[in-house]
């Protein structure tokens, strides 16, 4: 508790030095108090002609989505607080006696996070408090109560989630010019998530609301884990040119790729570079590695499975395109057969499979390096949901499973592993940083997540991706005729 | 007090310090000098415990600065190169602020602070803005803030920095208190004079090695050679020159002086006095020729880029 309130101290200081400076101070009060009036003005004006053509709509929709943008407005002009938390004080030259105290690096980063979110959580709060208690008498309109405490719950996870993002930034950064040019990368992404969760209302979909809370949450946990991690005093001083190194960067990346991932970790030397070393080293460590990934891979298989089915017995094939569709086993090796002929003169097919496959796999690689892993296990979830579904459906309208079972798993037996473990090691390159280890910078870190992810890619996902295409056109369709009896 | 074996500092693929080794005493002061971009503050602030040491080891206060360095922060006091003081703060707040975070009381923070304060003449200022203070007033804010908490070890850079010649002699006077209490200094500045006049002994670091590391004396003897006595007498007497020649090395000479280097002086001055007495010169001064520390610096520096050693 020491270091704690030893952060408590800095948080003072910074909050005093904020709050006595009127050119922070007047227009955040100004901004906060002035907005939500802007907002009742114009919803006023827009009650009347809202009304006339759908009753209800302003007040299920509008008002919830004009309390959202109240509270969202505060957070985003006192970002600059945040942003430049850090960078701030290196510009101004005090940051050095600051990390000459002995004052734990937690505590700094916390005290600086604390102080950065009082005024934009104060300010989102107050001009949502303002908003809802000045509504009815200026318009009439009220927001129930309910959603105001949810609404309040989406405000305050988004705030915490952007400021720490901007103390990130602004620890990671060498000047406030470049911090406030990052700060797009907060917020755009905070106005997509508020844009969601005004669809979110709009489809009256109000419970949901609170996983988006919840998931919100979240994500701000992993983003102070990931300020404090990453946070050192060191770069703090010692980075005062940002350069785009290329070359160093390509030498950083060949020499991962060069060495065990173990030996990367440490100070362990790296045995020669053979292919046996590849296959019996470094892909047992790199699997070894991502164990932890590998059991969200499985969860999010189980979970899109079972989403699919979910949703498949939610939504049953309407009775009369069920009657329509021809269900018997002989309709379907008709089928397989006329599909079998269908690709006995375009040899490309398995190539086709192969590059579609080897494309999702790409792209949600990409995508996971700035999503902290999450969208790696898009492709699996999609696999595993829509599997899920047809088997669903299938079962809904009494169609015998083994053959359709047959569709699905003689590729499914290599190209569901080979996207696993993709999903899994792409999950661990995206998620590392998170927890980065000592030493290493964020893009240190990235790049080993992605030597690991290309040796994965390279000796084992590509290959089994390949065979599956192979086994999908011309094995497949095979073993479910044999077991439809042809 | 502070004992560095091989310290040194990268930045990705710059050097920043190759190899710094240098042991200082409690209650010696050592003047670290040295060419801008030699690795001056890169070498403070890894003995300060503020940037990881990439190769070697440092030990101060008796903590390592690597494991321990919350501990080595705790006891040492910096002043960094730059003041870099809360503008917006009063002088007093900024200090309870730094000693708060050095974990003294408020009662102390505030005894220490008044003390400091009136020593260095900014007592009548404390409720001022420091946005408000000149340069100079800056400096010392600094450096009282470096000496809020009574460190054992101080690592002063360019103390006296901006500051009028009476603020910086009050400055070295307290470096002077301060090594007669027994602290450890490590100070780095450019001004040679005050290098001379406050070092038991002088480092001179260039391109991230310390390239000389002595006493003052020690570093003239050893860079120029034996000391330059200059010996003078009433009249021209240019037979007494002569004389000289065989009983010492004569450096120069002229009407009525003589300058020759001694070695020994304690042994060879005596003989030089007596010499010239027993031929019935008037002796009016005899005295050393003070070379200066600038000599010796430009000296070192220059060898090393002309690729020589000193």
């Amino acid at each position: 508790m020491k270091w704690f309130c030893q952060s408590l101290l800095i948080s003072r200081r910074e909050l005093k030095d904020s709050l006595t400076d009127w050119r922070i101070v007047t227009p955040v009060v100004i901004l906060t108090f002035l907005f939500p009036w802007l907002v009742i003005l114009a919803a006023d004006a827009g009650v009347d002609f809202l009304e006339r053509y759908s009753p209800g709509l302003v007040s299920s929709q509008l008002v919830p989505f004009a309390t959202m943008i109240v509270g969202f407005f505060p957070t985003s002009f006192s970002l600059v607080i945040a942003l430049e938390s850090f960078v701030g004080e290196k510009e101004r030259n005090t940051l050095e006696s600051l990390l000459s105290t002995p004052l734990p690096d937690q505590a700094l980063y916390l005290g600086k996070l604390l102080a950065a979110l009082v005024l934009p959580l104060a300010g989102s709060l107050a001009a949502i408090a303002l908003f809802a208690l000045s509504l009815p008498g200026a318009t009439g309109l009220t927001v129930a109560p309910d959603l105001l405490v949810q609404i309040a719950c989406l405000a305050v996870t988004l705030t915490v989630g952007m400021v720490a993002g901007a103390v990130v930034v602004s620890s990671n950064t060498t000047s406030v010019r470049a911090a406030n040019l990052l700060a797009s990368f907060i917020v755009i992404p905070a106005m997509l998530v508020l844009t969601f969760q005004s669809l979110v209302v709009a489809w009256n979909a109000r419970p949901a609301l609170w996983f988006i809370a919840l998931a919100q949450a979240v994500a701000d946990a992993a983003l102070i884990r990931m300020g404090i991690r990453l946070f050192n005093r060191e770069n703090l001083l010692a980075r005062t040119i940002d350069r785009i190194d290329l070359r160093r960067t390509w030498r950083t990346l060949r020499s991962f790729l060069w060495q065990e991932p173990a030996a990367a970790l440490s100070d362990r030397p790296s045995a020669p570079l053979t292919v046996g070393r590849l296959y019996f080293r470094d892909l047992p460590q790199i699997l070894r590695h991502s164990g932890g990934a590998a059991l969200v891979a499985v969860a999010a298989l189980a979970m899109g499975a079972a989403a699919g089915w979910i949703l498949a017995q939610a939504y049953p094939l309407p009775s009369r395109v069920a009657e329509r569709l021809e269900w018997t086993p002989e309709a379907i090796r008709q089928s397989l057969l006329r599909f079998r002929e269908s690709l006995e003169g375009w040899h490309w097919a398995p190539l086709a499979i192969f590059l579609q496959n080897v494309r999702a796999v790409i792209l949600s690689a990409l995508f996971a390096l700035v999503s902290f892993g999450v969208t790696a296990t898009a492709p699996l979830l999609l696999i595993s949901g829509l599997s899920g579904f047809l088997l669903g459906e299938a079962a809904g309208v009494g169609f015998p499973l083994e053959p359709l079972a047959a569709l699905l798993w003689p590729h499914g037996l290599l190209e569901i592993p080979a996207v696993f473990i993709a999903a899994a090691v792409a999950l661990k390159m995206g998620a590392s940083v998170l927890s980065p280890p000592p030493g290493m910078t964020l893009g240190e870190v990235l790049l080993l997540g992605l030597a690991n992810f290309l040796k994965a890619f390279f000796l084992l996902v590509l290959p089994l991706l390949l065979v599956a295409a192979f086994v999908e056109v011309y094995v497949t369709p095979q073993v479910a005729l044999q077991v439809l009896g042809g | 007090m502070i004992e560095a074996v091989g310290l040194g500092k990268d930045f990705g693929h710059v050097v920043a310090v190759r190899e710094v080794t240098l042991t200082i005493a409690e209650g010696e002061v050592m003047v670290l000098l040295g060419p801008n971009g030699a690795g001056k503050t890169t070498t403070v602030r890894m003995l300060a415990a503020i940037l990881r040491p990439t190769r070697g080891w440092a030990v101060v206060a008796g903590y390592d600065v690597a494991e321990d360095a919350v501990e080595v922060r705790k006891r040492v006091g910096l002043l960094t190169e730059f003041p870099g003081l809360y503008e917006r703060m009063s002088v007093l707040d900024y200090l309870g602020f730094f000693g708060e975070l050095h974990g003294l009381s408020s009662a102390s923070c505030r005894a220490r602070s008044e003390d400091l304060l009136r020593r260095f003449g900014l007592w009548e200022s404390r409720r001022l803005r420091l946005g408000e203070f000149s340069k100079g007033m800056r400096q010392k804010v600094a450096l009282v803030r470096a000496l809020l908490h009574d460190p054992p070890v101080l690592l002063l850079d360019e103390p006296t920095s901006a500051m009028d010649p009476s603020s910086a002699r009050m400055v070295r006077d307290c470096i002077r208190e301060l090594k007669a209490g027994g602290r450890t200094l490590l100070v780095c500045t450019h001004n040679l004079a005050e290098a001379e006049e406050l070092a038991d002994r002088i480092a001179v670091i260039r391109q991230g090695c310390i390239i000389a590391l002595d006493t003052p004396q020690g570093l003239r003897q050893q860079l120029l050679g034996p000391p330059l006595m200059e010996v003078r007498w009433n009249g021209s007497g240019d037979n007494f020159a002569h004389m000289l020649g065989g009983l010492v090395q004569i450096a120069d000479q002229g009407p009525g002086w003589v300058r020759f280097l001694s070695p020994q002086p304690e042994r060879i001055n005596p003989q030089v006095l007596r010499c010239l007495t027993a031929v019935g010169a008037e002796v009016v001064t005899l005295s050393e020729v003070s070379r200066s520390l600038e000599e010796i610096y430009l000296r070192l520096v220059e060898a090393e880029e002309g690729g020589e050693h000193p």
